[in-house]
């Protein structure tokens, strides 16, 4: 059963402790900073991709969205077309 | 072939939905591979051993296997977007409700029976039948960019998830990956994915209407379709392809499971530290991370049947150097040959299902294909073990295994592509009407 604990990073089972530890002391010795701060990096790094690609099919989305010809476009309320 | 890969208004939108989908792996993957982290606080904290908490492991990897086909299923007959949509709610929620677990039933039970079932709707076969119904010509580099979500999310979420426990403690850790799914990742595939590219008006790969309309008055199909494209998946069994790439994903689950497995062992029995031998298997999952990239890309342009063999040919060579080389040289051989051929297997297996026999069963075949994927693990894992208990040595095992994949790469080779995947099938006339776009898509 502890092998099973092991990681096999195929499909998505657990991670060996072992490992973990060995890329956390890296991380440590490479950049020195307070997990909490790392925590933080990692984060911002996790939400980064997301939140870009949110903006990019928002924008996508504008560009390709059809837009009317100018004379079919609702009138100003002061009864002028922009 | 004139696409709209790359327009004024930007990419085609299928790479889009490959984006979003490559967060939700790397979400569930990362998350689920961060099980590990916890294990010794949960021993120290419930008094239990590890052995007890690996039942909720072993019991979610079975799981996980075993829902594949009703996903798939349910994926087939309404669409991947709900199916996705709610996997990653449910995953979400009981992230968060893992910070309140007090013992190893209730671990058991949300790990072992909710978060590994509902991790099955987002799985690489089920996320897998939403880029080839996005994508023909361009379906190998999709689905290995997708694939890869799970390497990275190995890679950054598992160290986020250490340090933010080391800053805060185990329960918040929980709690954050319960909220990047549930505030980022659910509303990013609401707002992005959607099931089939005529959902948006839009044709697979990108092509323009100018061009569907071009091949649909030159007499060929909107897309072509292969001789074993069925209207029951269960027709699919009466043919060889779909039992050779069962087979062949059977003993690639044999061989990624029992190496994932028994490897630090090995490396303790040859005299190698478990640093040393976590150190090797890292160097792999970072190979892997680019490999199946690259063998993605390229299977769009060469027959997928050569380069699945050829990975388990090689992945054969690895376990070879296991048992002919000494301590670190097998060790580090191992690592870099093995890890070129960890993960590619993946993207090949679900394009080629999708390519013989089309995209309407694609999800239950995706399913039954990765469920005998880890049957076949999880009986490796126990068979190595016995094999080592015998005698002492796992070259038995590993010479078992080093058949089996050449097994596999035979089994792999003789898959008739040309005759039978619908890449190299003849264009020809469809019926029209309700069920010929899908029929086509194969």
């Amino acid at each position: 059963m502890l092998g099973l604990l092991r990681t096999p990073l195929h499909h998505s089972e657990a991670i060996d402790p072992t490992l973990v530890g060995w890329i956390r002391d890296e991380i440590d010795h490479l950049l020195g900073l307070e997990p909490a701060t790392i925590a933080i990096l990692l984060g911002i790094v996790i939400l980064a991709f997301p939140l870009w690609l949110a903006f990019s099919v928002l924008r996508h989305r504008e560009a390709v969205e059809p837009h009317p010809p100018a004379d079919q476009r609702p009138s100003s309320r002061f009864g002028v077309r922009d | 072939m004139t696409t709209s890969d790359s327009s004024p208004s930007g990419p085609f939108y299928g790479w889009y939905v490959v984006g979003a989908l490559f967060f939700a792996t790397f979400l569930v993957v990362g998350t689920r591979q961060g099980f590990g982290v916890f294990v010794e606080t949960w021993e120290n904290e419930w008094g239990v051993s590890v052995g007890a908490i690996s039942i909720a492991a072993s019991v979610g990897w079975l799981l996980n296997g075993l829902v594949q086909p009703f996903f798939g299923r349910v994926m087939d007959r309404i669409g991947g977007r709900p199916v996705v949509l709610v996997s990653m709610a449910v995953m979400g929620v009981a992230f968060i409700a893992m910070a309140f677990v007090t013992n190893v039933w209730a671990l058991t039970v949300l790990y072992g029976f909710v978060i590994s079932s509902a991790a099955g709707g987002i799985s690489p076969s089920m996320t897998g039948v939403f880029v080839v119904r996005w994508f023909q010509r361009k379906r190998g580099t999709a689905m290995s960019l997708l694939v890869s979500g799970g390497s990275v999310g190995g890679l950054v979420l598992v160290p986020f998830l250490t340090y933010l426990f080391v800053a805060t403690n185990w329960q918040t850790a929980w709690i954050a990956a319960g909220a990047i799914s549930l505030l980022i990742g659910l509303p990013l595939l609401w707002l992005i994915v959607r099931s089939d590219p005529g959902d948006m008006g839009l044709h697979p790969d990108g092509d323009s209407n100018d061009v569907v309309a071009e091949r649909a008055a030159s007499g060929a199909n909107v897309l072509p379709v292969g001789p074993l494209n069925a209207d029951r998946w269960q027709t699919s069994f009466r043919s060889a392809p779909i039992w050779q790439l069962s087979l062949a994903y059977w003993v690639c689950g044999v061989t990624t499971a029992s190496i994932s497995v028994h490897f630090v062992r090995w490396a303790g029995a040859e005299g190698i530290s478990p640093g040393t031998a976590a150190l090797a298997f890292g160097l792999l999952s970072g190979i892997n991370a680019a490999s199946v990239i690259f063998i993605g890309s390229i299977s769009d342009r060469m027959q997928r049947k050569t380069l699945l063999a050829l990975v388990y040919l090689v992945r054969a060579v690895a376990f070879v150097s296991l048992i002919v080389l000494p301590g670190e040289a097998a060790l580090w051989t191992f690592a870099v040959v093995g890890g070129g051929s960890w993960l590619a297997t993946v993207p090949l297996t679900n394009s080629l299902t999708a390519d013989v026999y089309g995209v309407r069963h694609v999800g239950t075949l995706g399913g039954l294909i990765l469920m005998a994927h880890q049957l076949g693990g999880a009986l490796a894992v126990f068979l190595f073990g016995a094999a080592f208990d015998r005698w002492g040595s796992y070259d038995a095992a590993f010479t078992a295994g080093a058949i089996a994949l050449v097994a596999a790469a035979v089994l792999a080779f003789t898959i008739r592509e040309k005759a039978v995947s619908a890449r190299y099938a003849v264009a020809r006339i469809e019926p029209q009407g309700e069920g010929a776009a899908v029929a086509a898509g194969g």
